[in-house]
């Protein structure tokens, strides 16, 4: 006698992470199994998701860290530990609010379009028992998805785990990384390489259009200029850098903090030191490293990761 | 009909009172209480990110940032002494990370709480405490000595010549960590207590050093004597402002 999709059993995922990384909440309505992150992983490469021909995928490629050059959208990587979505933070809450805000506003999606298809009608009444796919539904199944696109194995992670070694000057860019030197870890936390807040790190004195950043979603005054701080995980694969693409080198990134920070009234106090205001005034040298130890944030295993590829 | 329902009606409503009373009359065995931080300015809740204040070098300066530790938390009375192990992350322009609560508290007519703001030498250490994106947020590096900062206290003042700069008071390390202590009467004798305590950010910047941000540095954390300095004037900064 055949098993009705819905008696199929799920095959529970667990997600895991290092000791360094906070814990990753998952809520108990929408435990992860290996079905459901599949489901999702069918939406995220789908154009059915939009109304205009475009799929997640198209703005965020695995081969460089779920971003794209062209787009320079956030990348996807490790936002299963995030709070704060967007450059300017409009969405905020667990992975299903910013999932539901993709499918009702970035997309519109067309639930009619998605509950006639006949393997999306299968596949998440196998998941979640359900004979409507709802727009909350869509939300759930991306989330899955989006909380097993983890990245925790680059060469840095190796180093921290003591099972691989930093070259000279990955090693000297390290220490200025996390130091007084280059002061990169009160924003880019060890570990998820972002402290999920916002920030105005110089790049402008005076603010207009999406250069005004937080501002344009809370309308006030101290928002100026602030953006949310992305993960520097695999910095050197999602380039141009910065909310509006203006770097497209991690050299240039560097040259930024080093002597071109902008003062403003809303820059971060971090950066204005007194013995490096407005910039770092690191060497030559000193630049290079910083560059080096950056790349060791790269993670293939991540972004060759089966299961988060093309279905 | 009509009297039979209103009859049946005032026995549900005495029960209720009556078991709402009871729960209230009980005297509990050990209570517990909610303790929120509150920042001010001298006598007024500080208005974050606003450059409204003056400390007692002459400074303007705002408050963008008040993030810290508050663990080694001891209530004493004449007959008992509660101590807290546990270790609070305090956020204190986010309401949900101002308050915490002390469970267990044996009622008592406490005359004095105590506590650290920072970690104690044995919790000190880089990654003793649970991994959270707020406890990750405030790691001391390795590099630099290793543990967690115990405050990050950041804003903006004037400068001499009236330009905007930011400062980042920053306290961590074993040598800095600050004790507070505040004697007065806490009644700790109800359900849900709450004490709301003050953070007087003017007494950071004062007592016994004024700390003029224009000369002493606007940045503290590689500076050991700027930290000291700093740890020295937070003695008298907590007070409590409610207590009911």
């Amino acid at each position: 006698m055949p098993v009705a999709e819905e008696d199929v059993p799920l095959t529970p995922y667990p997600v895991t992470w290092p000791y360094y990384f906070p814990n990753l909440e998952i809520p108990d309505e929408n435990q992860m199994t290996l079905e459901g992150i599949n489901l999702g992983r069918h939406l995220y490469y789908d154009t059915i998701l939009s109304r205009d021909g475009r799929a997640c995928a198209d703005c965020h490629s695995s081969a460089s860290a779920f971003t794209t050059y062209t787009s320079n959208a956030l990348p996807h990587i490790n936002l299963g530990w995030n709070s704060n979505f967007l450059w300017n933070g409009k969405v905020q809450g667990k992975m299903e609010d910013i999932m539901l805000f993709e499918v009702k506003e970035f997309f519109n999606t067309d639930l009619d379009k998605i509950n006639q298809s006949a393997f999306y009608k299968k596949e998440f009444k196998k998941v979640y028992k359900a004979d409507n796919v709802t727009a909350e539904l869509l939300s759930y199944a991306l989330s899955q998805f989006f909380r097993a696109m983890v990245s925790k194995n680059s060469l840095c992670d190796k180093f921290i785990l003591h099972t691989a070694n930093l070259n000279d000057s990955e090693m000297r860019g390290f220490n200025i990384f996390t130091t007084e030197k280059g002061d990169c870890f009160h924003c880019h936390s060890l570990g998820l390489f972002t402290d999920n807040k916002f920030h105005n790190i110089g790049l402008d004195s005076i603010f207009l259009g999406q250069n005004m950043g937080r501002y344009n979603y809370t309308g006030l005054n101290k928002d100026l200029g602030l953006f949310k701080t992305p993960t520097l995980r695999n910095i050197e694969l999602t380039a141009p850098y910065m909310h509006d693409g203006r770097y497209t080198t991690l050299e240039e990134v560097v040259e930024h903090y080093n002597s071109k920070v902008k003062h403003s009234n809303t820059l971060d106090p971090i950066m204005t030191k007194p013995s490096k205001l407005y910039g770092l005034g690191l060497t030559p040298q000193e630049k290079q490293d910083l560059v080096a130890f950056l790349k060791t944030l790269t993670d293939n295993d991540f972004i060759n990761n089966p299961l988060l590829q093309k279905p | 009909m009509k009297k039979e329902y209103i009859i049946v009606l005032c026995i549900f409503f005495a029960t209720l009172l009556f078991f709402s009373c009871k729960k209230k009359s009980i005297d509990p065995s050990y209570t517990k209480a909610k303790i929120t931080i509150q920042m001010t300015s001298g006598a007024n809740a500080v208005i974050w990110d606003s450059l409204n204040y003056t400390n007692a070098a002459g400074n303007k300066f705002s408050v963008s940032t008040a993030n810290f530790f508050i663990s080694g938390i001891v209530l004493k009375s004449a007959t008992k002494t509660y101590a807290s192990n546990k270790v609070f992350y305090i956020d204190a322009k986010v309401s949900s990370k101002a308050h915490f609560w002390l469970d267990s508290i044996p009622p008592n007519d406490y005359t004095e709480i105590s506590f650290y703001l920072g970690l104690d030498k044995n919790t000190n250490k880089s990654n003793s405490l649970p991994a959270t994106v707020d406890n990750s947020n405030m790691a001391w590096p390795d590099l630099m000595g290793g543990g967690y900062h115990f405050l990050k206290l950041e804003g903006t003042y004037l400068d001499s010549a009236n330009v905007t700069k930011g400062y980042a008071i920053h306290l961590g390390r074993n040598e800095n960590l600050v004790s507070a202590k505040i004697t007065q009467n806490l009644h700790q004798q109800y359900w849900n207590h709450e004490y709301k305590i003050s953070f007087n950010v003017n007494e950071v910047f004062t007592n016994p050093t004024i700390y003029d941000l224009n000369f002493e540095k606007n940045y503290t954390m590689s500076d050991s004597l700027a930290m000291l300095k700093i740890k020295n004037n937070m003695n008298d900064v907590f007070t409590i402002i409610q207590n009911n």
